[in-house]
């Protein structure tokens, strides 16, 4: 994810300044920003460890790990293009690419070849050319932010259960400790979140690209209402709840019946 | 051995693989069709449920074959399954509601304590036998009738009526592929119902039900192709890709195309023995019926998407803008795309291989009424 897209790994580091000895942020509180200061939000509180983040993502505590800033706007000392520079390009590219069809249709082969090798030059910013300004590029961060640091917990603490599952287990007194009964149960829902959040950080992470560099999602999305969008998310959710509200007394029901033979069949 | 085909050839090939899923996918639309008849063969719960257990070992076969049957279409036409499914918004909704209806049916209608109610779930499973194959067959009329949508340069499409794909239910030819394929899934069901059920009072029922079923079926089907062979076709310009409207089109294709008017009128011919052999001699041939006219669908079905895409067609023409129309040649994947999916496609025959095995297996017992007793109840 650092080396393809390397702005969703900033954002979900909150990190706006690329640093060398990059630490991770194991655990953070950010400062509640203006949303229109989209180049910087600090931290209100963060426990880090040094150099962790560096070594994580390029296997070298030393790694330059860029960050949103050098990304939107450019560092020349690391050899990053700016995001304007780079929709510039993209526009290039797009232009090229309805030159080269006129071309085409022409059959003017002179300028078919010319605007097939502009195209082929400004190609990996293609995407690019549908945006209109620096910011746009960035994801929204805080949600990138919070949603990996709770998938992440949410993992450490069902590994934590499975080891305390497997030593009671063993010392085959699983049967006798109900706390640890009930904390099973509430995790149930943890991990539907945990995948939740998941999707959260690649997802929104990902914005604006639909395909990272070439396709952002304002050119993928289908042509249809804002109307239309509502009734479907209502239809959505009026049937998904009714079936969950079935599916659940289903399963009470079968809870409460109990196994059959004393749980030996 | 892809690398070397044509684009062309590539092109082709996943036409012939997207139509012989389409056709394997309305064979197996039998299961909507049992599900659109439990009301009428069903009439006590017993009967209902049995019908209903011999219909739940078979709809995840026409469940995945329709995904796969979409997946297929995307992956090789992406441009077709951007204008339709984006476009003739509401139809494929519907669609997509009445199959998230039947899978749950099937789960939760016989446990105790479901919320709705088993008569709500056997609505679902009505409704869905219903609505998905009357849409599904008026979805494919659209292939030879057209439907409303422009395609800019940068090939995003954008489809002009507010009705979103529910104006095709307006066109009497749609209308009359969708009403065929209904009652073509019902007679199926019947056919199949003879060969896995045994309990009488059933098997009387269907045995009725299944003229009933034929009659409509034939009258709707007849007009479907009579209307078919008659009309202007979107025809496309080899040279230079231009659409053009051609009278007797799709006459002139199945003229052209001699194995496709073979595979057709054969298909046809099987449908109608597999019906026939039954009702004139159910002792001997009961049992035969949905082998002539399973595969005869899946012929028939087979020989129409060809005419739709193959011999210069367009496959899915706009009427709202002639050259924004839909061909082979114009709307598939890259050839690098084609050329991987087509070694990936190599696995298709081994799929269907476990698919025969483990049906063969579901179906070595007659389903009655000691299944309800001693096994899965859906």
């Amino acid at each position: 994810m650092a080396k393809h897209q390397p702005m969703k790994f900033a954002a979900m580091e909150n990190l706006y300044d690329g640093q060398r000895k990059a630490p991770l942020v194991v655990f953070g509180v950010l400062k509640n920003n203006n949303v229109s200061d989209y180049d910087k939000n600090e931290f209100a509180l963060k426990f880090q460890i040094p150099n962790f983040l560096s070594s994580m993502a390029f296997l070298d505590a030393n790694a330059y790990v860029p960050g949103i800033k050098d990304i939107s706007q450019g560092n020349s000392e690391y050899g990053i293009m700016s995001a304007s520079e780079k929709i510039q390009k993209g526009k290039v590219a797009i232009q090229a690419l309805k030159d080269y069809n006129i071309a085409k249709k022409a059959k003017d082969s002179l300028g078919t070849k010319n605007a097939l090798s502009v195209l082929q030059t400004n190609y990996n910013y293609f995407g690019y050319g549908f945006l209109s300004e620096a910011k746009q590029t960035i994801p929204p961060v805080k949600l990138t932010f919070y949603s990996f640091r709770f998938m992440v917990v949410l993992g450490f603490w069902f590994v934590i259960l499975f080891i305390l599952a497997l030593i009671f287990l063993m010392r085959n007194r699983i049967e006798n400790k109900r706390w640890f009964f009930r904390l099973a149960i509430i995790s149930i829902p943890l991990a539907y979140l945990a995948s939740q959040f998941g999707w959260m950080v690649t997802e929104v992470g990902r914005q604006p690209w639909v395909i990272q560099d070439l396709m952002p999602a304002i050119t993928a999305v289908s042509n249809i209402n804002v109307g239309s969008v509502k009734i479907t998310f209502a239809l959505f959710a009026i049937i998904f709840t009714l079936l969950l509200i079935a599916e659940i007394k289903i399963m009470l029901k079968q809870i409460n019946n109990g196994p059959k033979d004393g749980g030996n069949l | 051995m892809f690398d070397t085909l044509s684009y062309t050839a590539l092109q082709q090939y996943w036409w012939i693989l997207v139509s012989l899923l389409g056709s394997i996918l309305v064979f197996l639309l039998f299961v909507q069709g049992g599900q659109s008849l439990i009301y009428q063969l069903g009439k006590s719960d017993t009967n209902r449920t049995i019908i209903i257990n011999t219909i739940g070992s078979k709809w995840e076969f026409t469940f995945t074959t329709l995904v796969t049957f979409g997946g297929a279409f995307f992956a090789s036409f992406p441009l077709f399954y951007s204008t339709s499914f984006g476009g003739a918004y509401w139809v494929w909704i519907i669609i997509l509601f009445a199959f998230i209806i039947q899978a749950v049916a099937y789960e939760f209608r016989s446990k105790p304590e479901n919320f709705l109610g088993k008569q709500v779930f056997d609505a679902f499973l009505f409704l869905n036998g219903l609505l998905s194959t009357v849409l599904l067959g008026a979805a494919v009329s659209t292939f030879f009738t057209g439907s409303s949508f422009i395609i800019d340069s940068d090939r995003h499409s954008q489809w002009t009526l507010a009705t979103r794909g529910l104006e095709a239910a307006l066109n009497i030819q749609n209308l009359s592929l969708g009403l065929a394929v209904f009652f073509l899934s019902r007679v199926l069901a019947c056919l199949y119902f003879l060969k896995t059920i045994n309990s009488t009072e059933i098997i009387e029922k269907t045995k009725k039900q299944l003229i009933y079923n034929a009659i409509p079926f034939l009258v709707f089907f007849l007009l479907f192709t009579f209307l078919l062979m008659l009309k202007d076709g979107f025809a496309v310009n080899p040279a230079s890709g231009e659409v053009f409207m051609q009278p007797y089109k799709y006459f002139h294709n199945l003229i052209e195309m001699p194995v496709v008017a073979v595979l057709f009128l054969g298909g046809v011919v099987l449908v109608l023995s597999g019906i026939i052999l039954p009702v004139f001699s159910f002792e001997k041939n009961g049992e035969k019926g949905i082998w002539f006219s399973g595969f005869g669908t899946v012929l028939a079905v087979f020989s129409l998407f060809l005419l739709a895409g193959f011999n210069n067609t367009s496959f899915y023409p706009s009427v709202a803008d002639l050259q924004s129309s839909l061909t082979i040649a114009n709307s598939s994947s890259s050839r690098y795309t084609l050329t991987a999916m087509s070694y990936v496609s190599l696995i298709i025959p081994f799929v269907l291989i476990y698919i025969v095995y483990v049906w063969r297996i579901i179906n070595r017992k007659k389903v009655d009424i000691s299944e309800l007793e001693n096994e899965h109840i859906y």
